[in-house]
């Protein structure tokens, strides 16, 4: 027989055999017949001896079939019937499903692409970073980058190695027809991508010999991206060798990096790849390439093959001394800085981030949090497949009747579940999408977020289907064992509503406070969470956030150079004063909330002997005149930076460093001293200033932490970065304000890119990116777990007033009174509801202590967070049973016995 | 309800598929007329099941084993009269060889010092 006839013509071959049988008991028939029998008897006694018609021929039709393949299949077409007659069950439970595995796709796709994703080189296992672990007295280990001086001697000496490289991130300026662009690229090593094991899509990567004082054999040779390669030239191979105009100076296209290649930087999408040697052209006199004591290069190396990180590691922190012997001047080789410092070398294989450090926790939390979600809609569905079980009772008794085994019945209900499980998985794909985009929403740093690929790939869709697995398992199982385990005769006999009572019970006395107990530890979690965010909110910060923007100047370009740039500033902060809409302006070398601040050490110079050290270290900014107006800081003494050149050895003090430098004494008329150390030079300078002023505390660069004793300094000649200070802005009106700035700036300073504000809001929302991210999620997870364990409850009271329809028109009848049938259906509730909580008050107790760490004046042993979680629960558990408890309470005793 | 309870089924396996092919070799024959051929053949001492019946007559027919043409039967019935194919000739040939080695190998056993010519 043809496998064509064996599947498409398996009507016909089933037709025959049912005529055939149906021949042969005629023939049996008549033959009884003949023996005497009359006609029915006859009938019967041919039936009896044949046997069950239907399951020989189930079994006559077995030898042409993959008997676990097609019963698998029915059970699909069943299934898709069976949904097709309760499309309410069927949405319930797939919209159900949706957010449980999209909740867990979505957070997963995010983990992965920011934690687990390896780095597309070959044997990214062999790939390590090098960085220098500085050790703050108070314990804080922070890893910094390195130096070129460095990494020659690691070069130089580590055996364990087989090449390294340093990187750095440098935002490229690239003049294009329509005016000049900023794109992210890097400065590497002219062995990086030997190193890396990479290969071009087109032309050649760079070399040493491209990485030369001058420039290498193609002049300037510059790697594009992949990405920039298609969207600029449309992929074509001939633009090698093509000049391009790179942050003024000339640069040749060489090559291509390969498609998908983003550098070492997790979350960052570098366009263009310039030899190290590149940045001394570009940044000039302001070079880091030759100074041995900046920090500023992150290493990166290739383990020897067969060389265990642990071996390398090890030679690393050997070689720690060694290393500064030969790159730092002798007199800052043994200060306290160096000496508390070593190399350390972590795995690269994965790139790095900071967004790793900062994320890495609080996804980890979510997972787990989107997991609890996902057993709670399990369980929630497993309680509303049950009730549907118990509904379709009859319907299993009379399969088991008819012949079906155990087993089958089971996976009838499996294949049920996988089915709902199947369609909830690809809807959850979409939601999985729309949380990625609205959670990378929440990332502090924008340009990250953009770059950071959150296509639903393998991996995710991987999770996916594993969860949808795992979920139709959970819930799958208990139907399916209670079907397989109707007892036939009892079923076929008893009327639907007692065999419904019991199975009642069940789901009553196991999924409701189960759900109950995980929605608890969910929603106290997002209590806590939220309570931190509006903490946060409220903290005093010192400064006005509302209606002020910031603006990074970028005047390397400019002519005017020191003082003249001073006076530039000036002349434009006086300027925008003047323009609609601004109320105020200022400028600073750092503002608050970025994160990153400075610090120098101040005495006082009265002191006989000044003590230097890390206990003496001040939070320092330059800042303008009217910077503490425009923030809104208080002055609570003294006079403001006036703004003329004769204030340039003045200072102003914050509340707590007057506290700490003069003990609360008068601080204005002081003077102190600055000490400064040049880890490059090895010299010593210090400096001093007049305290003129003492203002309010302000937080600077975390909110966390209670406002940093700060002393202020004003912008100057000595200004650390100053031709990249920030306009600080005060509006009356954003937008007007906002318009003007490109016109002064091309009035005053024709010369320089526009660059965007910075809505300081924004960066205040920023700075509690982590902080609202968990809040709103675990806000949405326990909404969702909260939403579901109301369903369930609904259900539950639903049929229980159903059930006792009759009952409740007894009592009725017999004068209980409509506020007695209140109490008889909330009772039930009630019971559900004490029987969660104290089942889920263990685990949000230890919930609670475990998300100790993410919360901000939040004492997670209080009780009153406990107490409001369990007055949401008890609101949300009522609530779900108003409708039925309505029902129950309106039931006309007259008509409830009648029906009986 | 249920399969009836009375199903002493085969001897062994194969061993209903070899009476069927045996009694085709003689003559082709429909469903019912097997079930008539093989008891009487046996003196009623083998009492083929229906529901064993139908479900082998599927088997020989995807082995090829057999073929089946829908014909009339003696009492003037439209029925699916079963012919055994030459595959199942020599089918049967085998089995009936390995059948009759092992029955001697059992009467060995069964009747120790009787040799069985």
């Amino acid at each position: 027989m043809s496998w064509f006839r064996r599947i498409f013509l398996r009507g016909d071959l089933y037709g025959d055999l049912s005529e055939e049988m149906r021949a042969h008991l005629e023939e049996k028939t008549e033959q009884f017949m003949r023996e005497g029998m009359n006609r029915d008897e006859a009938e019967h006694a041919a039936r009896r001896a044949f046997g069950n018609t239907t399951l020989i021929e189930e079994r006559s039709r077995e030898p042409w079939q993959w008997p676990r393949i097609e019963s698998i299949w029915a059970d699909l077409k069943y299934g898709l019937r069976q949904m097709r007659k309760s499309p309410g069950f069927m949405i319930t439970a797939v919209l159900t499903l949706a957010l449980g595995i999209g909740a867990n796709t979505g957070i997963f796709t995010l983990m992965h692409a920011l934690l687990l994703k390896g780095l597309p080189v070959p044997e990214p296992d062999r790939l390590v970073r090098i960085a220098l672990d500085i050790a703050a007295p108070n314990g804080v280990v922070s890893d910094q980058p390195l130096n070129v001086f460095l990494l020659e001697s690691i070069e130089r000496h580590a055996k364990s190695l087989s090449g390294a490289f340093g990187w750095s991130p440098y935002d490229f300026v690239l003049k294009e027809d329509t005016g000049l662009h900023i794109y992210s690229g890097a400065v590497v090593s002219g062995n990086a991508f030997q190193v890396l094991g990479i290969v071009p899509a087109a032309g050649r990567l760079l070399t040493p010999a491209d990485d030369q004082r001058g420039g290498g054999p193609d002049g300037w040779a510059a790697v594009i991206s992949h990405r920039f390669w298609q969207q600029h030239y449309h992929a074509d191979p001939s633009i090698v060798g093509r000049h391009l105009t790179l942050t003024d100076h000339s640069v040749t296209i060489v090559g291509v990096a390969p498609q998908g290649f983003e550098g070492v930087f997790v979350a960052m999408h570098p366009d263009f790849y310039l030899p190290l040697e590149y940045e001394p052209v570009m940044r000039g006199a302001g070079s880091l390439l030759r100074q041995p004591g900046n920090l500023w290069l992150s290493v990166w190396a290739r383990l020897r093959p067969g060389v265990a990180r642990e071996t390398a590691s090890a030679e690393m922190t050997s070689l720690y001394r060694t290393a500064m012997e030969e790159t730092l001047p002798p007199a800052v080789r043994h200060i306290a800085v160096v000496e508390r410092s070593r190399f350390a070398l972590r795995p690269g294989g994965r790139g790095w981030s900071d967004l790793r450090a900062q994320y890495a926790r609080p996804l980890f939390l979510l997972q787990i949090l989107v997991g609890v979600v996902l057993v709670v809609c399990c369980v929630n569905l497993a309680g509303l497949c049950l009730a549907r079980a118990a509904a379709r009772e009859s319907e299993y008794a009379i399969r088991g009747a008819l012949g079906a085994a155990r087993l089958r019945l089971m996976q009838q209900l499996l294949v049920e579940s996988l089915l709902l499980a199947v369609f909830g998985g690809a809807l959850a794909v979409l939601f999985a999408w729309g949380i990625d985009r609205y959670l990378l929403q929440f990332l502090a740093n924008r340009e990250a977020a953009a770059a950071l690929s959150v296509r639903p790939d393998l991996a995710a869709l991987l999770i996916t289907g594993g969860c949808a697995v795992f979920s139709a398992l959970m819930f799958g199982m208990a139907p399916g064992w209670l079907a397989s385990h109707v007892s036939i005769e009892p079923a076929l006999r008893r009327s639907n509503q007692s065999i419904a009572a019991r199975k009642d019970s069940l789901v009553q006395r196991i999924f409701i406070p189960v759900q109950i107990a995980l929605t608890f530890a969910l929603v106290v979690v997002a209590v806590m969470l939220s309570a931190t965010v509006s903490h946060l909110r409220a903290t005093h910060l010192g400064f006005r956030v509302n209606n002020v923007f910031l603006i990074p100047a970028n005047f390397d370009k400019e002519p005017q150079k020191g003082l003249d740039l001073v006076h530039l500033y000036r002349r434009l902060v006086q300027r925008i004063e003047q323009m609609p809409g601004v109320d105020s302006a200022s400028v600073a070398e750092n503002t608050p909330l970025r994160g990153v601040g400075s610090t120098a050490i101040f005495t006082r110079a009265s002191s006989a002997k000044p003590e230097i050290g890390f206990a003496n270290r001040y939070w320092v900014n330059d800042v303008g005149p009217g910077y503490f107006a425009t923030l809104g800081t208080q002055l609570l003494a003294g006079r403001d930076f006036s703004g003329q050149d004769a204030d340039a050895n003045t200072c102003i003090v914050n509340r707590s460093a007057a506290n700490v430098l003069f003990s609360g004494g008068n601080a204005i008329g002081e003077s102190l001293r600055r000490s400064d150390r040049d880890m490059n030079s090895g010299q010593s300078t210090t400096r001093d200033c007049q305290v003129i002023g003492i203002v309010e505390d302000a937080k600077y660069t975390s909110l966390r932490e209670p406002a940093p004793p700060t002393v202020y300094l004003p912008v100057g000649v000595n200004t650390g970065r100053l031709s990249s200070l920030y306009f600080v802005i005060h509006a009356t009106n954003l937008a007007e304000a906002k318009a003007a700035w490109p016109k002064t700036l091309h009035e005053l300073a024709p010369g320089s890119p526009e660059t965007e504000p910075i809505d300081f809001a924004e960066q205040f929302d920023d700075a509690i990116a982590r902080e609202r991210l968990l809040s709103v999620l675990s806000g949405f997870f326990a909404a969702l777990a909260l939403l579901l364990s109301s369903i369930g409850i609904y259900g539950l009271m639903a049929s229980y007033v159903t059930r006792r329809t009759s009952e409740i028109g007894i009592r009725m009848a017999l004068g209980a009174t409509r506020a007695r049938i209140l109490t008889l259906v909330m009772r039930q509730v009630a019971a559900l509801l004490l029987l969660g909580s104290v089942a889920g008050a263990l685990l949000a107790v230890f919930a609670a202590h475990s998300i100790k760490a993410f919360l901000f004046d939040v004492n997670p042993g209080s009780l009153a967070f406990f107490a409001a979680s369990v007055s949401i629960l008890i609101a949300a558990g009522f609530a779900a049973a108003i409708l039925p408890a309505a029902r129950a309470v309106l039931i006309d005793p007259t008509l409830a016995l009648r029906s009986e | 309800m249920g399969q009836s309870k009375q199903e002493p089924r085969d001897l062994f396996p194969g061993a209903l598929e070899m009476m069927i092919l045996e009694s085709l070799r003689r003559q082709p024959a429909h469903g019912y007329a097997l079930v008539q051929h093989i008891q009487q053949r046996s003196n009623n001492l083998l009492q083929v099941e229906e529901g064993s019946l139908y479900p082998a007559l599927q088997r020989l027919l995807k082995e090829k084993l057999v073929k089946a043409e829908w014909g009339i039967s003696a009492t003037n019935r439209r029925v699916r009269i079963y012919q055994i194919t030459p595959a199942g000739l020599k089918h049967l040939e085998r089995e009936r060889s390995s059948f009759e080695r092992m029955f001697e190998g059992i009467a060995l056993v069964l009747n120790p010092g009787k040799a069985i010519s």
